[in-house]
């Protein structure tokens, strides 16, 4: 198994869906948490100059979606052949893409509600649907059936996010098969034992 | 080998990337492209955009990331091991991240030019630094692995198209440029370029 360490800032973020891949996984790996204090010593040090970045025996993997979809690789959570990990990409493809359309930086109050409305009835929701269908089609509570992959997990990730910061959505309430899904993945024995012992913050 | 089929607009753009994956793997596929019939072919698609990737005529796989990433692994341009692969991955990321912020539809010069410049500033020059960087310290003509991968085709196919918005740009990143060109005469890739459509974008 090799040495593995995660740094990010001291927020669930962009560095959240690592981690929930490594409590799923029972996998030990240095959760570095950087202050704002910190972080221009350590920007230089960073690939890209941004985190997270994932480290490999101290190998650098920059990016959170390449270091997401590494450990999906390595955990065997990407579905269990070639065609399924690039299923669960796309995905996860589409989950980043809808999420960061929504215009949490936007300082015009009603542009921001006008434009939120928009972009959660016209990419969120559909896509939420969507992927809801296609657990359906498989039968089972996750995407492929009965085997979780690293894509539910994101998607748990999405709507804690969701939740939090646009709670007036009641996402799951919308979303039935998906809140079977968030039930599911949060009683996972990793899962839920790093939801009760993750430092608690704000992002 | 199984029947593949892309569809894309009749054009490079997000297409491109994996349209030399088959060229460089030298895999047969039918290279679809939509031109007066979208209205009919979106409601084919999973999420109403192009590309999507076909495979022995099964679901649709959409996103042009998954399409490149799953067609490096199957044609062994992935770097042959998982942490191989994902350094192309992350190379590859952060030159898409860059070609989504291209200004493409900016029709005033004067505002493409500073919109360039401040795209260069803000990220490009830091990614192509650090890439270039590590082109060097691989000792090896290549990004990763010391053998081609999707990364290098990646890098080269981004260069390619920034000569439209800024044609110095590349000149401040000697072995970058050095490997665009490289690829660029790879025979497979050669006859790629001589032969696929000539379009607008």
């Amino acid at each position: 198994m090799p040495t593995y360490k995660l740094c990010y800032f001291n927020a669930r973020g962009y560095g959240e869906m690592c981690r929930l891949l490594f409590a799923e996984a029972g996998v030990e790996y240095e959760d570095i948490r950087y202050t704002r204090e910190e972080w221009p010593e350590q920007k230089p040090k960073m690939l890209f100059g941004q985190m997270p970045v994932l480290f490999v025996d101290g190998e650098q993997i920059a990016h959170s979606r390449a270091a997401f979809r590494y450990l999906a690789r390595e955990f065997k959570l990407d579905g269990g052949n070639s065609l399924n990990a690039a299923k669960c990409d796309m995905w996860q493809e589409v989950e980043f893409e809808a999420i960061s359309k929504l215009p949490f930086s936007e300082e015009d109050e009603a542009k921001k509600a006008e434009l939120m409305t928009s972009i959660l009835k016209e990419q969120v929701h559909p896509k939420i649907t969507k992927y809801e269908e296609a657990i359906k089609e498989n039968g089972g509570i996750y995407l492929f059936g009965d085997k979780i992959s690293s894509v539910d997990i994101l998607m748990y990730g999405a709507v804690e996010f969701l939740d939090k910061f646009l709670p007036n959505e009641k996402i799951l309430e919308q979303h039935p098969t998906l809140k079977t899904l968030v039930e599911e993945v949060q009683k996972r024995p990793g899962i839920s034992k790093w939801l009760k012992e993750r430092p608690v913050t704000e992002m | 080998m199984p029947t593949y089929k892309l569809v894309y607009f009749d054009g490079r753009g997000r297409a491109e990337l994996p349209r030399m994956l088959f060229a460089e793997a030298g895999v047969k596929y039918e290279d679809f492209r939509v031109k007066e019939n979208w209205a009919s072919e979106k409601p084919k698609t999973p999420f109403g955009k192009l590309p999507v990737l076909t495979v022995d005529g099964g679901e649709p796989l959409a996103e042009s990331g998954a399409i490149v990433r799953y067609l490096a692994r199957e044609f062994d341009l992935d770097g042959g091991s998982s942490i191989h692969a994902a350094q192309a991955d992350m190379i590859h990321t952060a030159v898409i991240d860059l070609s989504n912020d291209f200004p493409y539809f900016e029709e005033d010069k004067a505002k493409l030019a500073e919109r360039v410049k401040t795209l260069e500033e803000k990220k490009a020059n830091l990614v192509f630094e650090k890439i270039e960087e590590r082109l060097k310290a691989s000792g090896s003509q290549f990004l990763v692995a010391r053998k081609l991968t999707y990364a290098d085709i990646a890098v080269a196919s981004f260069v390619d198209a920034f000569k439209d918005f800024d044609d110095s740009f590349i000149k401040k990143f000697p072995c970058l440029d050095a490997l665009q060109q490289r690829i660029a005469s790879r025979p497979n890739i050669k006859k790629w370029f001589d032969n696929r459509p000539k379009t607008m974008f």
